[in-house]
């Protein structure tokens, strides 16, 4: 009886040491899009020219960067879209000069936010999230409307600066993406 | 032979008892037209199996290649009407699959013996739903990569394993190589596995509890008919119909395949049809309750369905009559009144339509350059790199304010404020021939709203025109040839002597080259550089800079300069390739499929 126990005992460590080296493995395999690092920002980058930007009506850019595919990195190609609003017409002093930027992210499941030029607004076509001028959640004169939007638009740092010759001054956007779906705003 | 063959296999494997089971079954309550729901599923199942398992040889799951290697099954022979069957008959598999399982509620086929039979195929269910979603991206179009997104994020946003199964099934933060890999993993390996056994497990279960020969008395089974061939042929007659629609599709409209997967393209997402009432449910819920539409109500309604032969259980004969046809009514009618709405909505959103037309010209385009070839890149690159494409974008974010680009018939740009020069077909005959007419060159459409209509140019064409009076059409010539336009090749080459002498006219000191560089003769710092005017480098400089003494030079007050730094690409306003596309662009420098000879 004692013999067969242990012969039992033998047999499910066998099997148990047998799955372990092949469970854990697989399982960090294929949970390795868990844990990988998000980089950080690559920084502020010049998107347009202030005089690019009309005032008041949303101009979208496209941001530019290296983008790590798996296996395939693309150099210099477009890793987001930013709408950007030009606040005044100040076009003299950079510290003066107002431009808002949004990321067209939207916040609900991630599709591309377009701006309305009839109804001066943004608006989502995948499920008709609609936010104002500033950004914010807005309502839409519709019976029935829910918004499905959980946040506002994601703000993006963006400042004026004048080019290197001064005669151009430019819009600077530092580029970052956010957890959709949250009611707020937190780092991807 | 055969016999002897079949009775040694047997002899040795049993198949023929095996077989006998269900084939010889008889039937007491006779074939039935209604019971042909189960053999058509199956079978459509093994037509996209063979399909697909034909179409994985040929299928190359990456960002850069997916697309391509699908346009390439497209090209193969009988690869167009092999990956339409796949396509359709993956439809006709969910229709089919909802009319069996409307079949056995309708009939109650889940009692007892048989609940691990209903409860295996309702299984199937989200697995053919996975199975579809897993499937639709791998062509890596933008709008397989769009709809996986939006899929994965309401995966990502129910609670608990949601965002790790989001993480792992996109394995990166885009949509891309990662992805594809995943979802081939699934489509053709993982879920194959799982709807495999689940089907087989439930086909066993259905053996085991059809009635036995043996149980009934020898009077029933004298004369009855039997499963084969009497059933048989039903559902095999039912089945063809449905493969025979499937065929005809796949034959005459064959499997769409949209533009590669491009983040500058936007596309407006939405579901295949058999998703569109999920679509339009969540529509109805506000934004904290979103998963309510897409998680709790399927969820529970799944349950409530895998329970339902222990449900049933408990209600009376009548009872349970009138709850199953609640449910299928209940289904039929929100599902069709759901899908409709939606469709409806879609049909009359005016900027959903627009931008699907606009797709639909891309998709055309792609489809003519990638039959010249597919770069290494992958398709993407082919609109990227197209001038035909990129052209009128970079043209109207960047130029139509001032430039319009407008046509005989007057299509295209019209400039806001129009300041400078139409630039449709510049540097060709007609746009030389209205520089130098004195009337033309004033006009709104020229030089007019420029500070240069009150130039030396003007005063001196008049001047000098005269001079060369019945000669001026050679000196256009020769002016126009100097850029070397695609669309005038055939004009320039025929009129190689004309140009030859018009370009003694251009040299002449005392005419264009007073003012103007013309190869050796004249000298740059007053009017632009003649030598190739037009040409692909000379408009590359020209829009770099402006400001250039070979152009304008500090004069200049026109134009703005699109990349006055050559070696600080970042400071530039364009980049080296847009302007390539924007000169490509207004040469018509692109490339056309060639006519093809009928
Ligand atoms: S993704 Fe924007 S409204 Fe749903």
């Amino acid at each position: 009886m004692q013999r067969r126990t242990l012969l039992i005992r033998l047999c499910q460590t066998i099997a148990a040491t047998a799955t372990a080296v092949l469970i854990i493995p697989i399982g960090r395999f294929i949970s390795a899009p868990l844990f990988r690092k998000n980089k950080k920002s690559s920084g502020a980058q010049r998107v347009a020219k202030l005089t690019q930007l009309p005032v008041g009506t949303p101009t979208q850019v496209a941001i530019i960067g290296n983008r790590q595919d798996g296996w395939t990195l693309h150099p210099q190609a477009v890793i987001g879209k930013v709408w950007l609003i030009r606040r005044n017409e100040e076009s003299e002093k950079p510290e003066d000069c107002q431009v808002d930027a949004y990321s067209a992210i939207c916040p609900h499941l991630g599709c591309g936010i377009n701006h309305s030029a009839d109804d001066l607004q943004f608006v989502c076509p995948c499920h008709e999230a609609v936010f104002d001028d500033q950004g914010a959640v807005a309502k839409l004169d519709k019976p029935g409307y829910n918004n499905p939007s959980p946040r506002g638009m994601d703000t993006l740092d963006c400042q004026v600066v004048a080019s290197e010759s001064g005669n151009d001054l430019w819009v600077e956007v530092e580029y970052e993406r956010f957890k959709i779906g949250l009611k707020d705003k937190v780092n991807l | 032979m055969w016999t002897h063959f079949r009775t040694w296999l047997d002899d040795r494997t049993g198949y023929q008892k095996m077989l006998g089971l269900y084939s010889r079954r008889v039937l007491p309550n006779g074939p039935s037209w209604m019971a042909t729901t189960a053999s058509c599923v199956l079978w459509m199942f093994v037509i996209e199996l063979i399909t697909g398992l034909v179409l994985l040889s040929s299928f190359s799951p990456s960002a850069s290649s997916a697309w391509a290697s699908v346009f390439y099954i497209e090209q193969l022979p009988a690869g167009s009407f092999l990956r339409g069957l796949h396509y359709f008959s993956a439809q006709a598999l969910i229709i089919l699959f909802g009319l069996h399982t409307m079949r056995v509620l309708l009939t109650a086929a889940f009692r007892e013996p048989r609940e691990l039979v209903w409860i295996t195929g309702l299984l199937l269910v989200p697995l053919l739903m996975v199975w579809a979603v897993t499937g639709n991206p791998l062509p890596a179009t933008q709008k397989g990569y769009s709809q996986i997104e939006v899929e994965a994020n309401i995966l990502g946003g129910s609670p608990g394993v949601g965002p790790v199964a989001r993480a792992i099934l996109i394995g990166g933060d885009d949509v891309g190589n990662i992805t594809l890999t995943h979802l081939n993993f699934l489509h053709m390996a993982m879920l194959p596995l799982i709807v495999g056994v689940l089907t087989i497990f439930h086909i066993w279960q259905l053996f085991k509890h059809s009635p036995s020969d043996k149980e009934l008395p020898p009077e029933m089974i004298e004369g009855a008919a039997r499963y084969w061939p009497e059933q048989t042929v039903r559902n095999w007659v039912v089945f063809s119909i449905a493969f025979g629609i499937v065929a005809y599709l796949a034959y005459t409209v064959g499997a769409p395949l949209e533009v590669p997967a491009d983040p500058s393209i936007h596309h407006i997402a939405r579901p295949e049809w058999y998703f569109l009432f999920l679509f339009e449910l969540r529509r109805y819920f506000p934004p904290e309750l979103d998963f309510i539409a897409t998680m709790v109500i399927p969820t529970v309604g799944l349950l409530f369905m895998l329970f339902l032969p222990f449900i049933d259980r408990f209600c009376s004969q009548r009872a349970g009559t009138i709850l199953r046809y609640v449910i299928i009514i209940g289904f039929v009618v929100s599902w069709t009144g759901l899908t409709i709405t939606s469709m409806n909505r879609d049909r009359n959103d005016e900027a959903l339509q627009a931008s699907r037309q606009e797709e639909e010209h891309l998709r055309e385009r792609v489809h003519e350059l990638a039959l010249g070839g597919i770069p290494p890149e992958g398709a993407s690159a082919l609109l990227q790199n197209d001038p035909k494409t990129q052209g009128p974008i970079l043209f109207k974010a960047h130029c139509a304010n001032c430039h319009s680009h407008v046509d005989e018939n007057g299509e295209g740009f019209i400039a806001e404020n129009q300041t400078a020069p139409n630039l449709y077909k510049f540097g060709s005959r007609e746009w030389v021939t209205k520089v130098l007419d004195p009337e033309q060159w004033a006009s709104d459409h020229m030089f007019g709203n420029t500070e240069l209509s009150e130039s030396d140019m003007a005063s001196g064409v008049v001047d000098f025109l005269p001079d060369v009076d019945e000669d001026l059409p050679k000196l256009i010539a020769a002016l126009s040839a100097e850029a070397e336009l695609p669309y005038q090749i055939d004009q320039d080459t025929e009129d190689t002597e004309q140009i030859a002498e018009g370009i003694e006219f251009l040299k002449d000191e005392e005419g264009c080259a007073s003012c103007h560089k013309v190869y050796d003769s004249g000298e740059n710092g007053y009017g632009p550089d003649l030598t190739w005017y037009g040409s692909k480098s000379w408009m590359r400089d020209f829009i770099s800079n402006p400001e250039h003494s070979r152009f304008y030079g500090m004069d200049n007050n026109y134009m703005p300069a699109f990349a006055p730094n050559p070696n600080h690409p970042t400071r530039n306003e364009l980049d080296e390739h847009s302007i390539q596309m924007l000169v490509d662009w207004l040469r018509q420098d692109w490339y056309e499929a060639p006519e093809t000879a009928e």
